[in-house]
């Protein structure tokens, strides 16, 4: 599934893949696969990404049930 | 010590000095060892594991049926030499598919240089081989092919690399 709300929160802050993904460490590919949903990052991976965006691991990354 | 002991010494240690330095020139950070992030390290380890299996498999094949196949074109020695660089292909396009192939902290431009390069001398000592028809014993390819498969790897990772580039991924931001 895809993570709009990551899409979004970057695109608030005026970033682009490659920036988010050069202030958290890792490839431009990667940060894509996260936000379409074909990779499922580390809790590491979760809060360098929360950190970069200033957001919390729930607003970024928690589902709610449907 | 003999000429020749001499000789193979200071040919590996000029080899060693030269690897060293190409390590650290294709890296930003000066380094040798290169840095990949978490998903990348899951696709590299995926690209091993099909390129394990199909090399077990390709050898296992050719040692049950490759002598018994009459007008096979490449003795033993070419044979595996082949099936080991097709285990490196099939690591590499994946590898590159799926952005792991470069790392973090590499200088792709300089990479390519070097890929560049050293395709371009394997391919000419490839057709070097063939013109002057040291690349057959008794009528089929020998070990010499080794300089022309790897030239052909090399060429492989170029068109792969193009490939990869004229196809965008699905989502990717551009901005």
């Amino acid at each position: 599934m895809k993570n709009l709300r990551l899409k979004s929160a970057r695109a608030a802050l005026d970033m682009s893949q490659q920036q988010l993904a050069d202030r958290v460490g890792v490839s431009r590919q990667t940060m894509n696969a996260i936000e379409k949903g074909d990779y499922n990052p580390t809790i590491k991976l979760c809060i360098a990404i929360c950190k970069v965006l200033g957001r919390t691991l729930d607003e970024l990354f928690w589902e709610e049930d449907q | 010590m003999s000429a020749y002991m001499l000789g193979v010494i200071i040919g590996i240690s000029i080899g060693v000095i030269l690897v060293i330095f190409l390590l650290r020139w294709t890296k930003k950070d000066g380094r040798m060892r290169c840095k990949w992030d978490e998903r990348q390290l899951l696709i590299r380890g995926n690209g091993y594991k099909y390129s394990f299996f199909t090399v077990i498999i390709l050898l296992y094949l050719y040692a049950m049926i490759g002598s018994e196949i009459k007008g096979f074109p490449m003795d033993s020695q070419a044979a595996c030499i082949l099936i080991i660089l097709v285990g490196a292909v099939i690591n590499i396009v994946y590898c590159i598919w799926n952005g792991a192939y470069f790392s973090l902290n590499e200088n792709r431009k300089r990479v390519l240089m070097v890929f560049a390069l050293l395709g371009a001398v394997n391919l000419l000592i490839g057709i070097r081989h063939l013109v002057r028809g040291d690349a057959f014993t008794g009528g089929v390819l020998n070990g010499l092919n080794a300089n022309l498969f790897c030239g052909i790897l090399f060429v492989i990772i170029f068109v792969t690399l193009f490939l990869r580039m004229l196809i965008p991924e699905k989502d990717y931001d551009e901005e």
